[in-house]
């Protein structure tokens, strides 16, 4: 075999085998819970003062049982469960949305979740590695520096903190409005982007603001380190004019940046889940909202699911395009 | 008679660092009066920590902190006959005028200065654009071809990537950089230390070559004294900071002067001699403190009262022989 075919292969054994075990971690703790879905539903059935005498209770049990599959045992449980994910999809119905499945819950989220993930992820890079070459390579090293305690103080925060004390500064102090929550089911798929690019606009800018500490840091510190390499003092005694060298530090900077722009994607993950929420963006975030307000735990899981085929599909593309950009890393069997 | 086409006079310059809280300086080049003939090889030799790389960089003018020129001056005659003052230059005409076309450099470490991300051939075409020098593209590969075979690489090496060549091909691939637009001094910082005896034989001959064919000048820096033996016509030689001694190549390898000198050739191996060398005891001083006096009182075997009070003067013996040592400073 083609050492780069089965350098791809490994790869992407190497990402089957992480969804495996962020389904099994995800089973394994569904199934520890003190109770399953059948229960929790029926349970939310009475409180809410539903007039049911035992034996309904006791056969609607056994139905929803059945439904989930979770009178069966815990071998076959975990079988059928790897089927669903894994093989057809099917996830089950969600409780929040009953009787609609979960695949189509996400599956209609997933969309705006992606534009807004992707676009937090890719413009957050953007800004912070390119305030941080700025930085770097800035004779006013006043702003730079003002710059970067700013990105160190807020950097170590997790993210999902920093999204809801702004949403408290936001909407409790400043007294701003929020958008309104609904979907345009209607128009064109032109009319669609441009109308999930508006909705996206806020929350990505609120994403961004506390998105950009990360790349700034790094970038700033790589750069700073760059200059002083042998080869750049090498091609400035060269006689290199100072904007070559600047691009040559900038070239030689980017590169394992990188992998904070997939890695990126992942960090995002769970703070644009937040941001979603607060700001009523329609994506995963709100609908994962909606299955724990409701215990919806199909839809949790189904969540979960997705956050790990996420992280492993991004490792995998960084793996495949590394070499593509850096020469020092080259694909098995390449020169 | 020969013309100097480098002066340079009482260049003195050296190190600020700290340590810890406390500014010091790091005298590495102290006081040094040299000139540069046509067509010449002129060496600096000397123990490692004796300054030799600080002197070069200083004379090429690429002075990045914390290296600071205290005082001096350097004059320099272009190949059109210009005579340029380098301490009176910005540093932009400096970029654009003299190096790589007047004067260029093979930096010490020049087995790792080369771009890890841009292709060989790409690093030489940089060098044109630098000095937006136009010239078409296949001109530059043939060019490169015959130069990188000229110093035993073969052709295939203008597309590799540095890290795919060894340390000893990276250094000569350095080497045909500093070469490239024919100027009229090179200044090599140990230009053949990645390399084999054998390889390093092979490069010495080949720089000689080109150098006589392009009647350029070389200073050669090197700890190395059989490099010197093979290479110089003349030899300068530096112990911490300070030139000790020089001379013609041939004189001062007959009748080494100062006791410096003379423990450095005693070192080498000469054919046929059986006997165990002695090499010369202890180090070169901390430039922070340099002793008092002579800074090589505490090594030297001849070492007089004088030595450990005041700094010895410089005693011509001839037009192109001079040595700073007190035992040679009669007061007749
Ligand atoms: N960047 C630097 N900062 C501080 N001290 C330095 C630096 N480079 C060299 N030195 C010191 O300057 C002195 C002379 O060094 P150098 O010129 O490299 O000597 P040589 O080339 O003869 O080995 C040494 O004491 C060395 O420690
Ligand atoms: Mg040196």
């Amino acid at each position: 075999m083609h050492p780069l075919i089965r350098y791809v292969l490994q790869r992407a054994a190497l990402a089957l085998l992480v969804v495996w075990t962020g389904i099994t971690i995800t089973f394994v703790l569904s199934r520890l819970m003190p109770f399953n879905a059948a229960d929790l539903f029926i349970s939310r059935l009475v409180a809410q003062g539903g007039t049911l005498t035992g034996e309904q209770i006791e056969a609607m049990r056994r139905q929803l049982l059945e439904l989930y599959g979770l009178e069966k045992s815990i071998i076959e449980q975990y079988l059928i469960f790897l089927r669903n994910y894994m093989v057809t999809g099917e996830m089950g119905p969600s409780f929040a949305y009953f009787p609609t499945s979960v695949k189509d819950v996400i599956a209609k989220a997933l969309p705006w979740s992606l534009l807004l993930l992707i676009m937090t992820s890719v413009v957050s890079w953007l800004v912070g590695n390119g305030i941080g070459i700025l930085a770097a390579l800035t004779k006013h090293r006043r702003v730079s520096n003002v710059l970067e305690t700013i990105a160190v103080a807020f950097q170590p925060i997790p993210f999902a903190v920093l999204a809801i004390s702004f949403l408290v500064f936001y909407a409790l102090i400043l007294k701003l409005p929020i958008p309104a929550p609904g979907y345009v089911t209607t128009g064109s798929a032109i009319e669609m982007l441009i109308y999930m690019l508006r909705r996206a606009a806020f929350p990505l800018m609120v994403l961004v603001l506390f998105g950009w500490f990360g790349g700034f840091v790094s970038m700033k510190a790589i750069a700073l380190k760059m200059r002083e390499e042998d080869f750049i003092v090498y091609s400035f005694l060269q006689g290199a004019p100072t904007n070559s060298i600047r691009y040559m530090i900038f070239r030689n900077s980017i590169l394992p940046q990188f992998t904070g722009l997939v890695l990126g994607l992942s960090r995002v993950f769970i703070g644009s889940l937040l941001v979603e929420y607060i700001f009523n963006y329609p994506g995963i975030g709100y609908i994962l909202q909606g299955a724990i307000a409701n215990a919806d735990y199909n839809l949790m899981l189904g969540v979960l699911f997705f956050a790990t085929v996420a992280t492993a599909v991004a490792t995998f593309i960084l793996d495949l395009v590394y070499p593509l950009i850096d020469p020092r890393i080259r694909y098995p069997g390449q020169g | 008679m020969s013309l100097d086409i480098l002066t340079v006079n009482n260049l003195d310059g050296g190190y600020e660092v700290f340590i810890g809280n406390r500014r010091v300086f790091v005298h590495a080049v102290d006081d040094v009066s040299l000139t540069l003939h046509d067509n010449e090889v002129l060496g600096v030799a000397g123990e490692s920590g004796c300054g030799k790389s600080t002197l070069a960089k200083m004379v090429y003018g690429g002075i990045i902190p914390p290296l600071v020129v205290r005082s001096g001056s350097i004059s320099l005659v272009t190949r059109g006959g210009e005579v340029l003052e380098m301490n009176k230059l910005d540093i932009d005409t400096i970029r654009r005028k003299i190096w790589w076309i007047e004067i260029s450099y093979i930096p010490q470490n020049s087995m790792n200065v080369l771009n890890p991300l841009k292709r060989i051939k790409d690093q030489f075409i940089g060098v044109f654009k630098y000095h937006n020098i136009e010239m078409d593209k296949n001109e530059i590969i043939k060019y490169l071809k015959d130069t990188l075979t000229t110093l035993s690489l073969p052709p295939e090496v203008i597309n590799a990537y540095p890290h795919q060549l060894s340390g000893g091909m990276r250094q000569r691939v350095v080497i045909a950089l500093s070469l490239l637009f024919n100027p009229r001094i090179v200044l090599a910082d140990e230009p053949t230390t990645a390399v084999d005896v054998v390889t390093q034989r092979v490069i010495l001959s080949l720089l000689k070559e080109w150098r006589e064919n392009n009647k350029s000048s070389f200073i050669l820096i090197s700890h190395d004294m059989s490099v010197h033996a093979y290479m110089d016509n003349r030899i300068a030689i530096m112990y911490a900071g300070n030139i000790v001694e020089l001379g013609n190549t041939f004189d001062v390898f007959r009748e080494p002067l100062h006791p410096y000198t003379k423990a450095l050739i005693e070192s080498l191996i000469r054919k046929g001699d059986k006997s165990i060398r002695k090499g010369l005891a202890g180090q070169p001083p901390d430039l922070i403190n340099p002793p008092p006096g002579c800074r090589f009182h505490p090594r030297c075997p001849y070492a007089i009262n004088i030595c450990r009070a005041k700094e010895p003067p410089t005693t011509s013996l001839d037009k192109d022989r001079y040595v700073r040592c007190w035992l040679y400073a009669n007061p007749r």
